[in-house]
């Protein structure tokens, strides 16, 4: 479990809080700022598509290039509309948040078409037909199929059609994982009896790293893949489908389908001879850069602001230490990745300003740090003799000077190992901000294993990236402590 | 003029009355002692004459400025009346020098060079010139006191204030601190001591003054008062404390 979940402490009042606001946020009128066009005339401009490409041949990434079936076709689109395409890679979680939030304008990610995805979000004409089907390991052969799931454990990636398939059986239990590469692996080690997931989505990764595993069984949907899009792009869509379906009369379309499921793809593919060490360490350490840069941003950051709320609690005038308490009692009694979410999605819309992804993730890990520093630095004011204010008051100091010059001194000794501590908890925790597509150490890791097929090579060397990120920040730290310790 | 005039002093915590009308003049190059039986309200006066309590009725003026609730004038008064606690209250990041300087350079705004030369002065004072960049931690109980009447000596203050200077010692680093507050006294300070070492009370001090239950009970010459006393209650508890 997360850390910052386990020291999540429910506060009504927080949560109250949050609700309150999320509540305007979500409310009727309060929607997006960019008009979509209405002519329909897409020349010159950007579209902007949404994916997380964690999901082989529809979406990876490889050698840091988004690659897939769904990539190369919206690249098609946006040659025919004539526009321009960028490309956001996040989690899957993240996705329908950020097209409504108008973060993206489209979302390729191997959506099914559902009747309740429909009820919040328009889709394009089917461009491909997939179905879910049964993965089980090749020695087992009890597993047939769906119905021989029946009082077994299945596992599915979160959020995904699977749960529809499911649900009509429910006598047999349903683990969700994050990403399907997860769930196979632990068919693998025969803690699940199946996987229920796309079919060649499962193809591919029985092909790629999986040679233990088989499909079984029929197709057990017929679903369709749509492009997403927000329901008020009504030109957006027209002009999607008009794209799509100019794509089919040229045979483009054809030829794309032919390269990723033709039966030439199958046998041209080879499985992976093994993990390519090399480029798999330089995307983990660019991840891990990213991951030490925001962390380090937002202590810098989280630091100051959090010694001002620790002071601000103890300040005379009751509002500013009532507004100090209650930014500590709402930061700590919500959780991080509910905070990220509402900084990123909903602060644009209350406040009309648009945050980088990159900005999002420092400013809401400051934030969440800071309320945890001001406890830190309170406790450590707290802990220092208070004979030592009085003799500073008694020499003729103000508050402030006492503060500054005797007390606050002090307590930097006191507060520097939970300092440390909350240090390493937000390396951590900074993971969460893969919501918001920030590609830092966690997601890197989960993006390879899937491209690569490969949990179990990757995760363990994500484990090592994360420990050497947080030895300079002990070392550091413990460095500090010496010298502070040598000036007594 | 008197230096110190306290009249019909009252100190309540919450329900409990700390000092029942408390009356007390002090002149100037006087030195007063306080003796009385433990709580019964000896630190509270002192913290009354130096703005560290306020007054919950009565009125206490220093130099002829009245104590109150105002934060200008109690900075104003910290910087005339210097204190000097039963428990020091060193500042323990600060070397010796430090401890001293940093009142002088933070609130006077004297600059670094002149406040060293003023700190060395003020260490030397209490004969511990050699001791300058030695932090508390390195330091004896004895010359941990020395370091903090320096400290606030280095205010120039027109007042000061002991109280139980030498209980928190080993018996025998209490000389050393008493023969330093002697030497004050001779300078012409003025000062008000909370002290049980009857010794120092005989010789050094002009007036001592018994307290019990938050009243000035017996006051007189050091001779009257600890020699002879009239009251049942001073004579009881000078007994209990010789037969310490
Ligand atoms: N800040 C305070 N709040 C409540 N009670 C106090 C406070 N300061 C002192 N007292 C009480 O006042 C009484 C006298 O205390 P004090 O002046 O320290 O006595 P003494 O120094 O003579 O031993 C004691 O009963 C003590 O508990
Ligand atoms: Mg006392």
């Amino acid at each position: 479990m997360h850390p910052r979940f386990l020291r999540f402490r429910p506060s009504v009042a927080g949560l109250a809080f949050l609700g309150l606001l999320w509540g305007l946020v979500l409310a009727p009128g309060c929607g997006r700022k960019e008009a979509p066009s209405a002519t329909g005339d897409f020349r010159g401009r950007t579209l902007r598509i949404g994916t997380d490409a964690t999901y082989p041949p529809f979406e990876s990434v490889h050698d840091g290039e988004l690659v897939g079936f769904d990539v190369e076709l919206g690249n098609l689109v946006g040659e025919e509309l004539g526009a321009r395409v960028e490309w956001t890679n996040t989690s899957f979680d993240g996705v329908f948040p950020a097209l409504l939030a108008g973060k993206f304008d489209l979302v390729m990610s191997a959506v099914t078409i559902t009747p309740e995805r429909q009820e919040r979000l328009a889709f394009s004409d089917p461009y491909y037909t997939a179905g879910q089907r049964v993965a089980a390991r090749q020695d087992d052969l009890s597993i047939t199929g769906i119905e021989s799931l029946r009082g077994k454990v299945a596992g599915i990636q979160i959020n995904t059609t699977a749960a529809l398939v499911l649900q009509k059986l429910p006598d047999v239990q349903v683990r969700q994982y994050p990403s399907i590469d997860l769930a196979l692996q632990d068919l693998l080690n025969g803690n699940l009896a199946g996987v229920v997931g796309d079919s060649p989505t499962l193809r591919y990764f029985i092909h790629h790293g999986f040679q233990g595993l088989r499909t079984t069984g029929d197709l057990l949907t017929e679903e369709h893949y749509g492009i997403v899009m927000r329901p008020d792009d009504v030109a957006l869509r027209t002009a999607v489908n008009g794209a799509l379906k100019r794509l089919r009369d040229s045979g483009r379309f054809a030829a794309l389908e032919e390269k990723y499921f033709g039966a030439a793809a199958q046998q041209a593919r080879p499985a992976l001879s093994g993990v390519p060490w090399g480029s798999v360490a330089r995307r983990l350490l660019r991840g891990m850069a990213l991951t030490l840069g925001l962390t380090v941003l937002a202590l810098l950051a989280g630091l100051p602001l959090g010694l001002g709320v620790a002071l601000g609690r103890r300040a005379k005038p009751k509002v500013v230490s009532w507004l100090c308490g209650a930014y500590v009692e709402v930061l700590r009694g919500t959780p991080l990745l509910v905070q990220i979410i509402f900084i990123y999605y909903a602060l644009p819309q209350l406040l009309g300003v648009d945050l980088a992804p990159f900005l999002a993730a420092v400013l809401a890990l400051t934030l969440n740090s800071a309320a945890y520093v001001a406890e830190i630095f309170r406790a450590g004011i707290a802990s220092v003799d208070p004979g030592q204010a009085e003799a500073a008051r008694a020499l003729g100091m103000s508050s402030a000077q006492a503060m500054r010059f005797v007390i606050l001194p002090q307590a930097v000794r006191n507060v520097l190992p939970p300092l440390t501590n909350e240090g390493i908890a937000l390396l951590k925790d900074s993971s969460l901000v893969s919501i918001i597509g920030m590609a830092e150490l966690t997601r890197s890791g989960q993006e390879l294993a899937s491209q690569l097929a490969a949990p179990l090579a990757i995760w363990p060397l994500v484990a090592v990236f994360y420990l050497l990120a947080t030895l300079p920040l002990t070392r550091l730290a413990a460095a500090l402590e010496r010298r502070l310790q040598n000036q007594r | 003029m008197a230096l110190v005039e306290v009249r019909n002093l009252h100190k309540r915590f919450g329900a409990v009355d700390v000092l029942r009308g408390v009356d007390l003049t002090v002149q100037p190059g006087e030195v007063v002692v306080f003796v009385g039986p433990s709580g019964c309200g000896k630190s509270t006066l002192l913290r009354c004459l130096c703005g560290l309590e306020l007054p919950s009725e009565g009125e206490v003026m220093v130099g002829g400025v009245p104590v109150r609730d105002d934060a200008v004038a109690l900075q104003a008064l910290h910087r005339r009346v210097g204190m000097v606690f039963q428990r020091f209250h060193l500042f323990p990041h600060l070397s010796a020098l430090q401890n001293v300087t940093l009142a002088p350079r933070k609130v006077l705004g004297m600059p670094d060079a002149e406040a060293e030369a003023l700190g060395r002065r003020m260490l030397s004072m209490v004969h511990l010139g050699d001791r300058a960049d030695a932090f508390p931690a390195q330091l004896s109980g004895g010359q941990q006191q020395r370091v903090a009447i320096a400290r606030a000596l280095a205010m120039k203050p027109e007042l000061m204030l002991f109280d139980e200077p030498t209980s928190a010692l080993d018996p025998e680093l209490v000389g050393e601190v008493l023969e330093v507050m002697r030497e004050l006294a001779r300078e012409g300070m003025t000062m008000c001591v909370v002290t049980h070492e009857m010794g120092f009370a005989a010789d050094v001090a002009h007036r001592v003054l018994f307290l019990d239950g938050g009243r000035v009970v017996e006051e007189g010459t050091p001779q009257q008062v600890l020699r002879e006393p009239k009251q049942p209650r001073t004579r009881e508890f000078l007994s209990r404390l010789l037969q310490r």
